[in-house]
């Protein structure tokens, strides 16, 4: 291990991934600062430059551009009130009151030391688990990881949110739909090209990433624009002083320790990601208060701010271990980050550790110098990013628009990539009007390919039987846990509707 | 009978997973391969099976849920698409953007980079209301020049010169 961390403390603290990481955490906290753009979008937006560097380098601008992104959704939580992302919406509820109260420095302080030690004890955490999760993960075989990928995409739509099981559900279907568009890998018979010479290689990752993102999400704004702008309009509130006292930190220390467990383990399972440990550490910080602080809570309490900026730092570590051990990803944005992967023909999972150990390595050491970036260089420079929020947003839209068309155009060079972003991104709008997620369908799109090849594989080493499901026990054993993992939000979802009475809608109405 | 939104992407998930089922029988497939356990068809096949069912669940579930709450309530519900929903302007300039896409996608080689992004980004930010012309020109040249100086002398990447001038 301590070869391997050479390694990637010699590739990460390189000048030029050095650069990255500060680049990557600037251009991150600028664009998860605006509302309505998240990690996802940031980090699609860089794909294409990352095409031009080494893997390690494109790894370590992502990485950087995640934390940075997480980060800048945390100051406009803070200073107005928007959450940039979904993972920073427990964070307005104790940090926006502080904004009001005079405190957005301290708020904003609290933040980046909450963040720093959250993604430090994780990263700690990551250097411990993942390489030896990599050597268990290297018996595995095709009908394991055709269990494995299963799994992942039940997952995603089993932590999904309240309600909206079957809709990630169909997105997943959707995603795995569109990956079989193009030639069949092992027989060369076209699918569903309908006769156009663009279609035989399938529809690249990037152009559904971009679309179905970066597009939609700033068409989104237009549509969403009242909302959005009255956002924006706030007068953003002076930070003034950034400094904590001793009896702050003391208060602080302990919820940072838990909530960075909790992050971790969550931000590990499949599917859970920086939302749901936010949430379940702002609760669970809650309920260990006392009846005196427990009222403080969503009225600018230090420790319901820190809990959940700990502990979305921590998940977002923690995701980072299915996705480099089993080439799994465990959210949306590391879904688009093995996409990238895959572009530069790295294939992540249990191989990654002995093919490309720099990438392994050097991924999780930029995590701790992202960590450092944020804190030593994004914090003091907040009341100049925060100017950000000013920014004329019919400017940044159309910046957006054109980054992202010619982002893909210039992988492929050809025009009818974005007439296709244009169809992808009017469908998009459809769906999220409709109230569905993105992040299953870009996961069952990536995995889709993936998914196929190994049940084909399987059924070739087992004569063509299915009995690969029962033989192995360790596919058995996932399988068994995939299934229970879909079925448990399914029986509910019925059984809600089952016993939902008509008195208790006329109650709850 | 209300039509939620919940309703309408069921539908037309449906709709879409029949029509990808219909073409998923259309795969050519080789001779004799029709025997074989796994063909390029199987999957396809699996997934059009798999998203009918689960449309059709959610379609069956939120109906049933809808009929309980028409039993004792005729309110509108917070599920439905309402006219306040469409903000006529924003559509429009949605719209407006999503042909100026098309637009940059045929004029990009045939007028080529320079000309046509920096009409695409004039464009956008007329439509989105920017109408100061020395923000309009100096939000759109320079980023040009300096994007197509980057990309062809520094990076070395072609960029179409456009068709029109050879």
């Amino acid at each position: 291990m301590s070869e391997g961390l050479l390694l990637g403390l010699q590739t990460a603290l390189s000048m030029q991934n050095i650069l990255f990481v500060i680049f990557g955490c600037f251009v991150g906290t600028f664009i998860g600062m605006l509302p309505g753009l998240g990690p996802i979008t940031a980090i699609a937006l860089m794909i294409p430059i990352t095409y031009g560097i080494d893997p390690s380098s494109g790894m370590i601008l992502m990485a950087g551009v995640y934390y940075g992104a997480i980060f800048g959704g945390s100051t406009s939580s803070i200073l107005i009130n928007a959450p940039g992302v979904a993972g920073t919406v427990a964070t307005s509820f104790d940090g926006y009151p502080m904004a009001l109260q005079g405190q957005a420095g301290k708020a904003l302080a609290l933040a980046a030391y909450s963040s720093f030690c959250g993604g430090t004890i994780a990263a700690i955490f990551l250097l411990i688990a993942a390489p030896a999760l990599a050597k268990v993960s290297l018996s595995f075989q095709s009908p394991d990881y055709f269990a494995l990928l299963l799994l992942g995409l039940t997952a995603i739509a089993a932590f999904s949110s309240k309600g909206s099981f079957l809709k990630s559900i169909m997105m997943t279907l959707f995603g795995l739909m569109l990956s079989t568009v193009g030639t069949d890998q092992a027989s060369g018979v076209e699918r569903f090209t309908f006769g156009k010479i663009d279609l035989l290689d399938g529809i690249s990752f990037l152009l559904i990433a971009m679309s179905m993102f970066a597009l939609s999400e700033a068409l989104m704004s237009i549509i969403r624009k009242k909302k959005d702008d009255d956002a924006m309009k706030q007068p953003t509130p002076d930070v003034g002083s950034l400094k904590l006292t001793t009896s702050e930190i003391k208060e602080v220390a302990p919820t940072i320790a838990r909530s960075s467990v909790l992050g971790f383990f969550v931000g590990v399972l499949p599917g859970a990601g920086a939302t749901i440990a936010s949430f379940l550490a702002y609760g669970m910080e809650r309920n260990l208060a006392s009846a005196k602080d427990k009222l403080k809570f969503g009225k600018g309490s230090i420790r319901g701010l820190a809990a959940p900026e700990t502990a979305n730092n921590a998940a977002c570590s923690g995701s980072f271990v299915p996705l480099l051990t089993l080439g799994i990803p465990g959210s949306g944005t590391t879904a688009v980050m093995l996409g990238a992967l895959m572009a530069y023909g790295i294939q992540p999972g249990p191989r990654l550790l002995i093919d490309n150990p720099e990438v392994f390595w050097s991924v999780i050491v930029s995590m701790y110098v992202g960590n450092v970036v944020l804190l030593v260089i994004n914090l003091p420079l907040i009341p100049y990013i925060a100017r950000a929020l000013t920014l004329p947003k019919q400017l940044l839209t159309v910046l957006i628009l054109f980054f992202s068309l010619i982002g893909v155009y210039l992988v492929s060079f050809n025009t009818f990539d974005i007439v296709m972003m244009a169809g992808f991104a009017v469908v998009a709008i459809g769906l999220r009007l409709l109230n569905f997620s993105m992040s299953p369908l870009i996961l069952g799109f990536i995995l889709g390919g993936m998914l196929e090849q190994n049940l084909r594989r399987s059924l070739t080493l087992f004569d063509g039987s299915i009995s690969f499901m029962w033989e192995r026990p360790i596919t058995l054993t996932i399988l068994v846990l995939t299934a229970l993992v879909l079925l448990m939000p399914l029986l509910s979802a019925l059984k809600k509707t089952d016993k939902q009475s008509p008195e208790k809608e006329v109650a709850e109405l | 009978m209300i039509i939620g939104r919940d309703k309408i992407g069921a539908l037309i998930f449906f709709i879409f997973s029949t029509c990808y089922g219909y073409y998923a029988f259309q795969i050519p497939l080789y001779p004799g391969e029709e025997y074989e356990v796994f063909t390029s068809q199987t999957m396809p096949k699996l997934y059009a099976m798999l998203a009918m069912s689960i449309a059709a669940l959610a379609l069956v579930l939120s109906v049933v849920e809808d009929i309980k709450k028409r039993s004792v309530v005729l309110e509108q519900n917070d599920d439905q698409i309402t006219p306040a929903f469409f903000d006529k302007k924003g559509w429009t300039q949605c719209a407006a953007l999503i042909g100026l896409m098309i637009y940059y996608a045929a004029t990009l080689e045939f007028l080529g980079f320079v000309l046509s992004t920096i009409s695409f980004l004039i464009i956008g930010y007329l439509i989105l209301g920017e109408r100061k012309p020395k923000t309009l020109f100096f939000a759109s040249v320079p980023v040009v020049i300096v994007f197509w100086a980057i990309m062809t002398q520094l990076l070395g990447i072609y960029l179409s010169a456009g068709d029109i001038w050879s």
